[in-house]
C-alpha cells in the first residue's frame, strides 16, 4: 500500500486532512454552553413554549443560539440570557430566539392521506351536518404552520375540488406559529422548488406562478388564509383561538413533553366545534394524551373527532 | 407472506402468550395494549384477524370493535373476544358487534390455534 | 365551599352543554372538599367522552387517598366504561389507593375481584403481599392468573413459595406462574425453574407456552448449569422457542462473565429476533451475532439497525469493528424506504470517514471503487427522507466521497428553505481544500437570510476574497 499520502478520495475529490481537527476560516470558535446554563434555558422554553429540548439536543442549542451570540457581539451565553430575560431589547431578540429554537420542516401536500380524508370525508360531512341551520363557512386552523405549504395546500384542495362540489361553502383558514420569519414567509407565499416536489401537477399548474426558480401561490388561494403569531402553550392566546371545524396540528407535539402534549390537545379539544376533527402527524399518538377524542380511521391515516 | 393478526389486551403477559402461539404456526402479530392503540396502529397493515380482550383503559373492547365495524376497510374482519367475563349480556354484545367467536380465560395454546384455525389457515 | 366550587359542581352534574361541564371538571382540578371530588368521581359517568376524559384528569391532579376513595366503588360499576375508567385511574393515583381497593379482593363477584387484583400488580412493588398470596386459592380461575401475574409485577420474593405451589397443582397456570417467577428473579428459585425446565424440556407432551415461560425464567434466575440444559435441547425445540432459548443463554451468559456456548445452527433465529427492535431478546441477539464472522452477519446487523435506539448503542460499535460493514449499509440504506434510513444514513457517514481516514494511512484497497458511488447515489436517495440533523452528516459524507458531484448536489441543497442547513453546507465547504470552493460560497452573498449572508461574507474574506462590487 502506497506510503505517500493520500491527497483524493477515490471518487477524484480533495480530501481533508483529517489528521487537523477542522477549523472553519473566520468563524469563531463555537461558545460552550454550561450544563446548567443549558437547564435554564431550556426550562426558560419549556415555560414559554412547551417545547422540551432533550440533554441530547443541546448541541443544537448552542450551535443555533451561537449564531445570535456572533450577531449581537456577546461574550457568552449567560450574557444573551440575561438580554432574553431582563435586557431592554428583549421583545425584539425574542423574534430571533423563536427562530432559533423551532425547527421548521413542511413541504405542500405532504401528507396525501390526510389530504384525502379532508377532501373526501371530513368537509363533505361537516358541509351535510349543517345544511339544517345554514351555516356555510368551514373554519381550519393549521397550528405550527410554519412557512405556510399545509394551509395553501388545504386552500387549494378547496379550490380545486370542493367549492365546485359545494358552491356555497365559505373556507377560512387560519396559520399559526411562533417562529416571525416563517410567517413572513407564509404571508409572502414564494417558495422554492424544494418545497413544492410533491404537489400534483394539476395544482402547480393552476395556483402558482413561476420565475426564477420560485414559486408564488396565487391571490385567489392566499386570500383564504391568515396568519398569526399563536403560542400553543399560551393559554390565553389558546381561548382565542375557538370554533374550528378542523384543526391540522402535525409533527409539532414531537417537540413536546408528555405535561405539555396533554395541555396543548385538551385546549385543541375546546377549540374545535362539536363534530370537529383533528389530526396530528404521522408517526404521532394521543395514547395517553388524551382519550377525549373518537378515533376515526382513515386509509393510511387516523383522525380524532369531538363528538 | 404469512397471514396478519392484531391481538389487543391490556396485560402483558396475555399478549405475549397468545402472540407466541400465534407466531409457534408462523402467523405474524401485531400487539396493542388497548382499543385506542389497536386502532392507531391499524393502518400499518392488512388484517385477517382481530383477537380483543374486552377490559381495557382509553378504549374497551366493544367500543374497539363498533370502530371496526363502522369503518368500511375494516368491516368484515373476522373478530374473536378473548376475556374473563362470562356473562351474558357481555357475550350478547359481542353477537351484536358481529363478533365470531367469544373465547373464555384462562386460555390456552390449543383453544387459541384451534379457534383461529376456524377463519385463517396455517400460513405456508 | 366557596360559591364558585358551588356553582361548578351544579354545572358538572346538570348543564346540558357537555363543554360546560368539561370546563366545570377542569376548574374543580384545583379543589380538596369531599362534595367537589364525589361531583368529580360521578363525572366518569357521563354520556360525553370530553367530559370524562377532564373529570379523570382533574380526579388524577386531586390524587391522593380521597380521590381513591371516591373513585373505588365504581370498579363495580356494570358499565364496561365506567369500570375501565375507574380501574385505570386506580392506577395511575398508584399507592395512597391501596388501603381503599384490598377490601375489593374479598368481593363476591369474581369480575370485581379479578379487576382490583389486576390494579394492585400494576401498582407494583409497593402492595402488601398477603392479600394477593392468599388469591392464589380462589374459586375462579381468571383471578388466580391475575393474582399470579400481579405477585411477578409486585416483584416480592415472599410470594415465591407460594408460586411453586401454584406451579405443581395448576397447569393452567403453569405459563403464567413461570412468568412471575422470572420478574421477581429469586435466586431462591433458580433450582426450582431448573428442575422444572429440565423436565419441560424432557417431556413429551409439555405445554409451549408453560416451556416458554420457563426459559424465561431460566434466563433470569438460573446459573450457568442452565445453559448446557438448553444448548443441549435447542436443536429438538419447535422454531418458535428457540429465540426465547438464545436469549436466556446471553443473559445467563452476560450475568456470570461466561462465554456462550457453542451452538450451531442459531443465525437463522439470532436474525429473526432483531427484527422485533425494541425488545431486550434482539439486544441480546445482537450481542451474540457480533461474535460471529460472514458477511451474512454483517449484512443482518445492517438491517437492523435505525429502528431503536437502544438496538442502536448495540449494532453501531458492532457494526463499526467489521470489516464489510460500509458494503452492508450502503445496501442496507438501499432498501430502507422506512424510518430506520436516517439512522442507517448517520452512520453510513461515519463508516465512510472511518474508511477514508483508513485510505489516507493504508492506501486503497480492492473494492473502494465501486463503493464510492453506489454511497453517493444512497447517501443521495436518502436526502428527502432525512431530518436537518440527518442532512448535516450526509453533506459531509458526500462531500468527502465525492466532491464533483457534491457540488452538483449543491443546487438541490440551495433549494433548502431552512436556513441552518444552508449555513453548515457553507461551513462543510469553507473546509475542504478545493480551489472552487470560494465560487460555491459566493453563491450564497445574496442568500434571502442575513446570517446565511453574513457568514458566507466572513468566510470569503477570511479566505482572502472580497465580494465583487456591484
Amino acid at each position: 500500500m502506497s506510503p505517500e499520502r493520500e491527497t483524493h478520495t477515490p471518487g477524484g475529490a480533495p480530501l481533508v486532512d483529517f489528521r487537523q481537527p477542522i477549523v472553519v476560516p473566520g468563524a469563531a470558535a463555537g461558545p460552550k454552553m454550561t450544563d446548567d446554563l443549558f437547564r435554564e434555558i431550556r426550562d426558560f422554553i419549556y415555560r414559554l413554549t412547551g417545547i422540551y429540548f432533550q440533554d441530547s439536543k443541546k448541541y443544537l442549542l448552542e450551535g443555533r443560539l451561537g449564531k445570535r451570540l456572533q450577531i449581537l457581539g456577546m461574550a457568552d451565553f449567560a450574557q444573551y440570557f440575561q438580554l432574553l430575560r431582563y435586557g431592554n431589547g428583549r421583545a425584539e431578540e425574542m423574534k430571533s430566539f423563536y427562530d432559533a429554537i423551532t425547527i421548521n420542516e413542511t413541504f405542500f401536500f405532504r401528507s396525501e392521506p390526510q389530504c384525502e380524508a379532508f377532501e373526501k370525508t371530513l368537509v363533505p360531512e361537516i358541509v351535510a351536518s349543517r345544511r339544517t341551520n345554514g351555516r356555510s363557512r368551514l373554519r381550519v386552523w393549521s397550528a405550527a404552520s410554519s412557512s405556510g405549504e399545509e394551509a395553501y395546500s388545504l386552500a387549494m384542495i378547496y379550490l380545486e375540488r370542493l367549492k365546485p362540489r359545494f358552491p356555497a361553502l365559505e373556507l377560512e383558514i387560519v396559520g399559526t406559529d411562533i417562529s416571525p420569519t416563517v410567517l413572513e414567509t407564509a404571508r409572502r407565499g414564494v417558495y422554492r422548488e424544494y418545497s413544492v416536489r410533491n404537489t400534483p401537477k394539476p395544482y402547480m399548474d393552476r395556483y402558482f406562478e413561476s420565475a426564477d426558480g420560485r414559486y408564488a401561490v396565487r391571490e385567489d388561494v392566499r386570500r383564504l388564509a391568515r396568519f398569526e403569531h399563536v403560542n400553543l402553550f399560551d393559554q390565553r392566546q389558546m381561548r382565542q383561538m375557538m370554533g374550528f371545524d378542523i384543526i391540522f396540528c402535525c409533527n409539532v407535539l414531537i417537540y413536546f413533553d408528555m405535561q405539555s402534549k396533554i395541555q396543548v390537545v385538551s385546549n385543541l379539544y375546546d377549540s374545535l366545534n362539536k363534530g370537529g376533527y383533528l389530526f396530528i402527524g404521522y408517526a404521532e399518538s394521543l395514547h395517553g394524551i388524551s382519550s377525549a377524542f373518537k378515533l376515526i380511521n382513515f386509509p393510511k391515516t387516523v383522525a380524532y373527532k369531538k363528538e | 407472506m404469512g397471514r396478519l393478526i392484531m391481538v389487543v389486551d391490556d396485560s402483558a403477559t396475555v399478549r405475549k402468550f397468545v402472540a407466541a402461539s400465534l407466531t409457534m404456526q408462523g402467523f405474524t402479530v401485531v400487539a396493542a395494549c388497548d382499543g385506542m392503540d389497536a386502532l392507531e396502529k391499524l393502518p400499518s397493515g392488512t388484517f385477517d384477524l382481530v383477537i380483543t380482550d374486552l377490559n381495557m383503559p382509553n378504549m374497551d373492547g366493544f367500543e374497539f370493535i363498533r370502530s371496526l365495524r363502522e369503518n368500511p376497510i375494516t368491516r368484515d374482519v373476522p373478530v374473536i373476544i378473548l376475556s374473563s367475563l362470562g356473562d351474558l349480556d357481555s357475550m350478547a354484545r359481542g353477537r351484536e358487534l358481529g363478533v365470531q367467536s367469544y373465547l373464555m380465560k384462562p386460555f390456552s395454546l390449543e383453544k387459541i390455534q384451534y379457534e383461529v384455525s376456524k377463519y385463517i389457515s396455517w400460513a405456508d | 365551599m366557596n360559591d364558585e366550587t358551588r356553582r361548578n359542581i351544579a354545572t358538572l352534574i346538570t348543564d346540558e352543554d357537555s363543554d360546560e361541564r368539561r370546563h366545570a371538571a377542569e376548574d374543580l382540578a384545583s379543589e380538596r372538599g369531599l362534595a367537589a371530588i364525589a361531583a368529580l368521581a360521578a363525572a366518569i359517568q357521563d354520556a360525553n367522552k370530553g367530559v370524562r376524559d377532564t373529570a379523570c384528569r382533574s380526579l388524577l391532579a386531586i390524587g391522593g387517598p380521597e380521590a381513591a376513595r371516591a373513585v373505588v366503588e365504581y370498579v363495580a360499576s356494570r358499565e364496561i366504561v365506567t369500570r375501565n375508567l375507574a380501574t385505570d385511574l386506580l392506577v395511575k393515583i398508584g399507592e395512597p389507593g391501596v388501603p381503599a381497593l384490598l377490601p375489593y379482593l374479598s368481593d363476591v363477584n369474581h369480575d370485581v375481584r379479578k379487576s382490583v387484583v389486576d390494579v394492585l400488580g400494576l401498582i407494583g412493588p409497593s402492595v402488601p403481599v398477603v392479600p394477593v398470596r392468599d388469591l392464589l386459592a380462589d374459586g375462579d380461575q381468571n383471578v388466580v392468573v391475575s393474582a399470579v401475574e400481579a405477585l411477578g409485577n409486585m416483584r416480592n420474593p415472599d410470594a415465591v413459595a407460594a408460586l411453586e405451589e401454584a406451579y405443581a397443582r395448576h397447569a393452567w397456570a403453569r405459563p403464567a406462574v413461570a412468568e412471575a417467577l422470572g420478574k421477581i428473579a429469586a435466586p431462591a428459585s433458580a433450582f426450582f425453574v431448573r428442575g422444572r425446565l429440565a423436565e419441560a424440556l424432557a417431556g413429551a407432551d409439555v405445554d409451549p407456552l408453560a416451556l416458554l415461560g420457563l426459559l424465561e425464567a431460566a434466563g433470569a434466575v438460573c446459573g450457568t448449569d442452565a445453559l448446557p440444559l438448553i444448548a443441549g435441547h435447542y436443536g429438538a425445540l419447535p422454531s418458535g422457542l428457540r429465540g426465547a432459548a438464545l436469549h436466556a443463554i446471553v443473559r445467563i451468559a452476560v450475568r456470570y462473565d461466561s462465554p456462550l456456548p457453542p451452538l450451531a445452527g442459531v443465525r437463522e433465529t439470532l436474525v429473526a429476533m432483531l427484527a422485533d427492535a425494541g425488545s431486550e431478546a434482539a439486544s441480546s441477539a445482537a450481542a451474540w451475532l457480533k461474535t460471529l464472522d460472514g458477511e451474512d452477519v454483517t449484512a443482518a446487523l445492517a438491517g437492523a439497525y435505525g429502528s431503536s435506539a437502544e438496538l442502536d448503542a448495540v449494532l453501531g460499535p458492532a457494526l463499526r469493528d467489521r470489516p464489510d460493514a460500509l458494503s452492508c449499509m450502503v445496501s442496507a440504506l438501499e432498501g430502507d424506504s422506512g424510518s430506520g434510513a436516517r439512522a442507517k444514513a448517520a452512520l453510513l457517514s461515519q463508516l465512510v470517514l472511518a474508511r477514508i481516514r483508513s485510505i489516507m494511512r493504508r492506501g486503497r484497497s480492492a473494492g473502494d471503487e465501486g463503493l464510492i458511488p453506489r454511497g453517493f447515489e444512497a447517501i443521495a436517495r436518502a436526502w428527502d427522507r432525512a431530518d436537518q440533523d440527518t442532512r448535516s452528516s450526509l453533506i459531509d459524507a458526500m462531500f468527502r466521497l465525492d466532491g464533483d458531484r457534491a457540488v452538483q448536489f449543491l443546487d438541490a441543497v440551495m433549494e433548502q428553505p431552512d436556513p441552518w442547513l444552508r449555513m453548515h453546507v457553507i461551513e462543510v465547504i469553507a473546509a475542504i481544500a478545493d480551489s472552487r470552493a470560494p465560487v460555491y460560497i459566493a453563491r450564497f452573498l445574496d442568500d434571502e437570510d442575513e446570517m446565511v449572508r453574513e457568514l458566507a461574507d466572513n468566510l470569503l474574506r477570511a479566505k482572502g476574497f472580497v465580494a465583487d462590487e456591484p
